[in-house]
């Protein structure tokens, strides 16, 4: 079995480099804030209202702002070349030296046992309103620290802190950064 | 909502109550959170997966905290503040035939950047748990 000082010698190139942009399939459209809005019954009318909405500091109709891992969520089903074009189309967003693969921070932690993963915090800033006419979301992400190896109550693990970037298509606006901090554990047998 | 009122940042006291909120876990809530969240782990939709993996029942899902921790925070500052900064701790599960009831209360009041500021925090308790989940919130104001 590996030892901790090579899983982290194994970690530290990929530490803070970003990720490729992916692309949401759809663009932000009204129906799907409805739809997110029936969930908690929120009666907003800068959601809903577009007289309201357009008389107001936003001038259109947004989206909660909270909405953004709902709609960057991966879709349920697409034919194959609906998958193609969105992919193809974040390409062309991604300098070729970032395209290339790398071996992921996940797939390292597979390769050194820890295998399992669950959220121990996260926090979202929302940087600007954002809403149908924006297009498609545009994600990236990196991880900037790595833990030491900790005993925890399911077993051995350590903590990988990530951030995640959210830009508009349309004009390129940074609307989001979030903070994760993912707990990835081998866990006790037996 | 009907009146859509908007609250002044300057009318504001630290520590102030926010108001609580009542939401019951129905099946029909359940299947909405699915649609309208766009979340099929069967954690939250399969009775038997979730008891054979340790839980009491389904339960609702983190875009679920998401949306209503916003929606309290608009219903309460009115709908042209906008939520700035939000992290919340899951330490129990509001699972089917529970009712979520909400307490909420101002934590600060700041200005930073030119912008008027408040954070908030939030707790949802459930019959079977108090403080099952628990949220930091920053809200601007637009007034």
């Amino acid at each position: 079995m590996a030892s901790e000082n090579t899983f982290r010698e194994s970690i530290a190139p990929l530490l803070n480099r970003w990720g490729p942009y992916r692309l949401t399939r759809d663009e932000i459209t009204e129906t799907a804030i409805r739809y997110y809005c029936e969930v908690t019954e929120d009666a907003n009318p800068v959601y809903w209202d577009a007289d309201f909405a357009r008389r107001s500091r936003f001038g259109r109709i947004i989206a909660p702002p909270q909405m953004l891992f709902t709609l960057t969520r991966q879709p349920w089903w697409s034919p194959e070349y609906v998958n193609h074009k969105t992919a193809s189309d974040a390409a062309a967003l991604n300098p070729a030296d970032v395209a290339v693969s790398t071996p992921s921070v996940l797939s390292v932690c597979e390769d050194y046992g820890y295998a399992t993963s669950t959220v121990a915090g996260q926090e979202v800033e929302y940087l600007e309103p954002y809403g149908p006419g924006d297009g498609r979301i545009k994600i990236r992400g990196k991880t900037i620290d790595v833990s030491d190896e900790k005993i925890v109550r399911v077993g051995r693990g350590v903590f990988l802190t990530s951030i995640s970037e959210y830009r508009t298509e349309v004009d390129d606006r940074l609307i989001g950064r979030s903070t994760l901090v993912l707990l990835r554990y081998k866990a006790d047998e037996g | 909502m009907s009146t859509h009122e908007q609250k002044s940042w300057h009318d504001i006291d630290e520590l102030e109550d926010i108001g609580s909120l009542t939401f019951p876990i129905t099946m029909r809530a359940l299947m909405i959170d699915v649609a309208g969240t766009r979340d099929l782990y069967p954690i939250h939709h399969d009775r038997d997966f979730a008891k054979r993996n340790g839980a009491r029942d389904i339960f609702v899902n983190t875009m679920f905290y998401e949306g209503l921790f916003g929606r309290i925070a608009t219903d309460w500052a009115g709908p042209e503040s906008f939520l700035r900064k939000l992290s919340f701790r899951m330490q129990g599960p509001n699972c089917l035939g529970d009712t979520i009831v909400s307490r909420g209360w101002v934590t600060k009041k700041y200005r930073q950047d030119d912008r008027k500021l408040v954070d908030l925090e939030i707790h949802l308790d459930n019959e079977i748990e108090k403080d099952a989940t628990v949220a930091s919130l920053t809200i601007e104001l637009a007034m």
